[in-house]
Parts: structure tokens; C-alpha cells; sequence
């Protein structure tokens, strides 16, 4: 082996090494310089091995929790949206309670001040019929309603009970053209009969001819006929002509309830038979 | 015995019945309760009236009526109405539109869209007629302004639209003289030709 190198050369070498190792170690100036010369190009490939290392594996360790971190981000997404679409429809929900809360406080504070009785009764439908303004009320014979009984709101008249069946009525409202309600002029007391047509509007009808009925004027129920006590509100004048040759002037009425609207209403009970 | 088509046969026929009926039973408390949510301007689309021209051109005039009297006696019932207009209308209505299924050789949506306005208007006009009459010129005038043409218009629209959608699913079988020269000609009629 004529490569070798023979034992007592190696001792050599080794005993050498170790000196060179302890004069760096007890030598604090050999500390310095020769080890410097060594330890820099050392340890920047070393850096740059442990800089590449360390941005890949914390590349993949990004990526791998990314990709972990999007599999609950999605599971989170979707059960945040669940749990957003119940809170949405449990939000509506209670807007719908509120609502239906305090149009029904209402319908109860306005009973309390009434004169005569009345019950509320929840709107099941409309009119199936193109030319008939009606609605069908859960309250039937079973419950006490009766034919020609009085429909209103705390806002105003809202029509007549015409037919009964055991569990729903039938109410026509006060914009039917087959509706007649007499009123009065608020203001000027003066009395006539207030009818439907055929644009959701009234028509106030057999008035004085002498009359001063202006726009603006209020409409009440005169309680001349039994469905309607005296004084509740039917609507507000919206204009007033006085077409030449006609008697009556012509007056049109807003009524002061919206009628394409209703979902609770209150039944008048009759007066008893004297 | 069943039916001389097949248990299948009787099957599809049975369906048939139901569908057409679920669709006349359903028709009117529709109106009175769904239908609202559909309404263009106070404009409701006539459902019963859909329904039952759909279903009486399809099942002649004998069906066609009785499906329009009872449709109508439903909506005489629930409406503000005393009499049983809608109930005689609507069974004349379902005689006609039968009787036009019947004489039209080629029925497609454009015939069923005729129908449906043709009928629309003609309802709207008898109730005009039979409630009427109106105070004064200008409240007919209002009505067939804001009531009558609106009304055919939308039931005509909504008809159409329905109907070119169930004739798309079903394809119903038109039969043409080129058919019948090609059915000769097929060889697979064996009987004498005049």
C-alpha cells in the first residue's frame, strides 16, 4: 500500500491536528484569524443549505397546513353558512312574530276602545273570481260570525261579512262595485253612500247638491245601518267634481285602509234584534 | 279484465286522471291564495281558466264541461257572488275550447294561445254584461283600460308560456298527410285502398 500512510507518520499527523486543535482552543487570538478563514466559507454553505432547507421545508409545511388549513376553512365556510341562512331565517321569522305582534296589539288596544264588540279573525284568501273585491276570513258560523256583520281596523272599514260557511266567511270589501257604505262628511256633516269601483278607489255618492265638499275631507260612517258604528273612518277625499248637468257632485275617495294588504281583521258582532 | 293496453297502459292512464285532476282540484284554492303573489298591477292571471282550457281541449266537450261547471259552481262558492255565473260560463268555456281541439287538425301552442285569449276576453266581457251595467261610460272605460285588456294580456302571456312549456316536455304526435302517404307506403297496411 504504498498510498498508506505509515504509523508513525500518522501519529505525527494526529499529534499535529491535536496540537493545532488545543493552540485554537487555549489561544484566543488563533481563535480568531485562522478559524475564521475556515468557519466563513463553512458556515455560509452550511447557511445556505440550512436557508434552503429551511424555506422549503417550511414551504411544504405551509402548503401541507394550507392545504389542511382549506379543508376546514371550507368544513368553517360551510357550517358558518348553515348556521348563517338558520340565523337568517330565524331573523325573518321574528320580524314576521313583531309584525304580526304589534298589528295584533294594536287590533287588541283598538278593541278596548270601541263600543261594540268585535273578534279578530286571520285573511285565508281572495276572491278567486276576476270581478268580485273580496276576502275570505277563518272565522265561520262556528265561531260566531254571521251575514252582514262589519269588517274594520283600528285604520278604517275594511267591508261586510256575506257569506258564512261553518269555519270562513266571505268579507266584500268597500271597494267592490256591489259595496254600498253610508258615511258623512267629517267636517261638514253631511250624509250619503259611499260605493266601489272598478280602480280599488271610492265613490262617494248622493250628496247635497249644495255641498262644500272640498279634497282633503275626511269620510266616517254615518251608523245609520247596523254593520258600522258611527264614526269610523272610511277614507279621505281625493277629488271633487261637478260635472255639468249632474246633480250629485262627483267625489272620489282614497280608502284610509290598504286593501291589497290585509292578513288580520276585526268582525263587528251585530246589535241584538230589539 | 284490465284495460285492453297493458298494465303499463292503465298505469300511464291512471296517472293521467290524477294529474288532471290534482290540477282542476288545485286550481281554484290557487287562485284564491297563491296566485295573488303572481298579480302584475291588481292583474291576477285566471288559473281555473288555464287549467280548464288545457284540460278541455285535451278531453273533449263532455269532459270540457262538466271540468267547467264544477270549476266555476267552486268559484260561484268562494267568491262575493249570489248567482252561478262562472259555473255556466266556464262550462260553456270548456265546451268551446274542446270543440276547437276537436276541429283543429294541427294543434300546437299558437292554437291553445288563441284559445286562452279568445277565452279570456270573452269571460271578461259576459261578466261585464251580466254584473254590469256600469254608472257611466267613463268607469267601462276605466275598466276595459285597467280590468279587461290587461287581463286577457297576461292570461294570454302566462297561457302561452305554460303551455309552449308542456308542449315541449310532452311532444304530442302530429299527424300530417305526408304521415298517412308514408304509412301506405310502408307496406304495413294490409286492408283495401280506396
Amino acid at each position: 500500500m504504498g498510498q498508506s500512510v505509515s504509523g508513525s507518520k500518522r501519529v505525527w499527523l494526529v499529534a499535529a491536528g491535536l496540537a493545532v486543535l488545543i493552540g485554537v482552543l487555549v489561544i484566543p487570538d488563533w481563535q480568531r484569524r485562522p478559524a475564521a478563514v475556515v468557519e466563513r466559507p463553512v458556515a455560509g454553505l452550511f447557511g445556505g443549505v440550512q436557508r434552503v432547507l429551511t424555506s422549503t421545508s417550511s414551504w411544504i409545511r405551509g402548503v401541507w397546513s394550507g392545504y389542511l388549513a382549506l379543508v376546514d376553512l371550507r368544513r368553517d365556510h360551510q357550517r358558518l353558512q348553515d348556521d348563517l341562512d338558520r340565523t337568517v331565517r330565524e331573523r325573518d321569522a321574528l320580524r314576521e312574530v313583531i309584525a304580526e305582534n304589534r298589528r295584533l296589539t294594536a287590533l287588541l288596544a283598538f278593541q278596548a276602545t270601541t263600543t261594540r264588540p268585535s273578534h279578530g279573525a286571520r285573511v285565508i284568501g281572495r276572491d278567486p273570481s276576476r270581478w268580485y273585491q273580496s276576502l275570505t276570513i277563518d272565522r265561520g258560523s262556528r265561531s260566531g260570525a254571521a251575514a252582514d256583520q262589519g269588517v274594520e281596523l283600528p285604520t278604517g272599514v275594511v267591508g261586510t261579512v256575506i257569506k258564512v260557511f261553518p269555519t270562513a266567511s266571505v268579507v266584500l270589501l268597500i271597494s267592490d262595485t256591489h259595496s254600498a257604505v253610508p258615511v258623512l262628511v267629517q267636517r261638514t256633516r253631511e250624509q250619503g253612500i259611499v260605493e266601489g269601483t272598478f280602480g280599488g278607489r271610492l265613490r262617494l255618492k248622493y250628496l247635497p247638491p249644495s255641498s262644500d265638499i272640498r279634497a282633503g275631507d275626511v269620510i266616517v260612517t254615518s251608523g245609520l245601518t247596523d254593520p258600522f258604528p258611527r264614526g269610523l273612518m272610511v277614507g279621505a277625499v281625493n277629488r271633487v267634481e261637478r260635472p255639468e248637468g249632474d246633480l250629485y257632485p262627483d267625489v272620489e275617495v282614497i280608502p284610509s285602509v290598504d286593501l291589497s294588504t290585509l292578513e288580520e281583521v276585526l268582525v263587528i258582532e251585530r246589535l241584538p234584534a230589539p | 279484465m284490465g284495460p285492453p293496453w297493458g298494465a303499463s297502459g292503465a298505469r300511464r292512464d291512471l296517472a293521467r286522471r290524477v294529474g288532471w285532476g290534482a290540477l282542476l282540484v288545485l286550481a281554484v284554492p290557487l287562485q284564491s291564495t297563491v296566485m295573488g303573489s303572481v298579480a302584475i298591477g291588481g292583474i291576477v292571471p285566471d288559473a281555473p281558466l288555464l287549467c280548464l282550457l288545457l284540460f278541455a281541449v285535451f278531453n273533449g266537450p263532455t269532459a270540457g264541461f262538466a271540468a267547467g261547471a264544477a270549476l266555476g259552481l267552486a268559484i260561484d262558492l268562494f267568491s262575493a257572488g249570489v248567482t252561478v255565473f262562472y259555473a255556466v260560463v266556464y262550462a260553456a268555456l270548456g265546451v268551446g275550447a274542446a270543440l276547437v281541439g276537436r276541429v283543429t287538425a294541427n294543434l300546437h301552442t299558437a292554437v291553445l294561445i288563441a284559445v286562452v285569449a279568445a277565452a279570456s276576453l270573452l269571460l271578461g266581457v259576459s261578466q261585464a254584461l251580466w254584473f254590469g251595467p256600469f254608472d257611466r261610460a267613463e268607469d267601462m272605460v276605466r275598466w276595459m283600460i285597467s280590468g279587461l285588456v290587461p287581463q286577457t294580456l297576461y292570461d294570454t302571456t302566462l297561457g302561452g308560456a305554460l303551455y309552449g312549456v308542456w308542449f315541449f316536455r310532452h311532444r304530442p304526435t302530429r299527424h300530417t298527410f305526408k304521415d298517412q302517404d308514408d304509412f301506405f307506403a310502408s307496406g304495413r297496411f294490409s286492408g283495401p285502398v280506396r
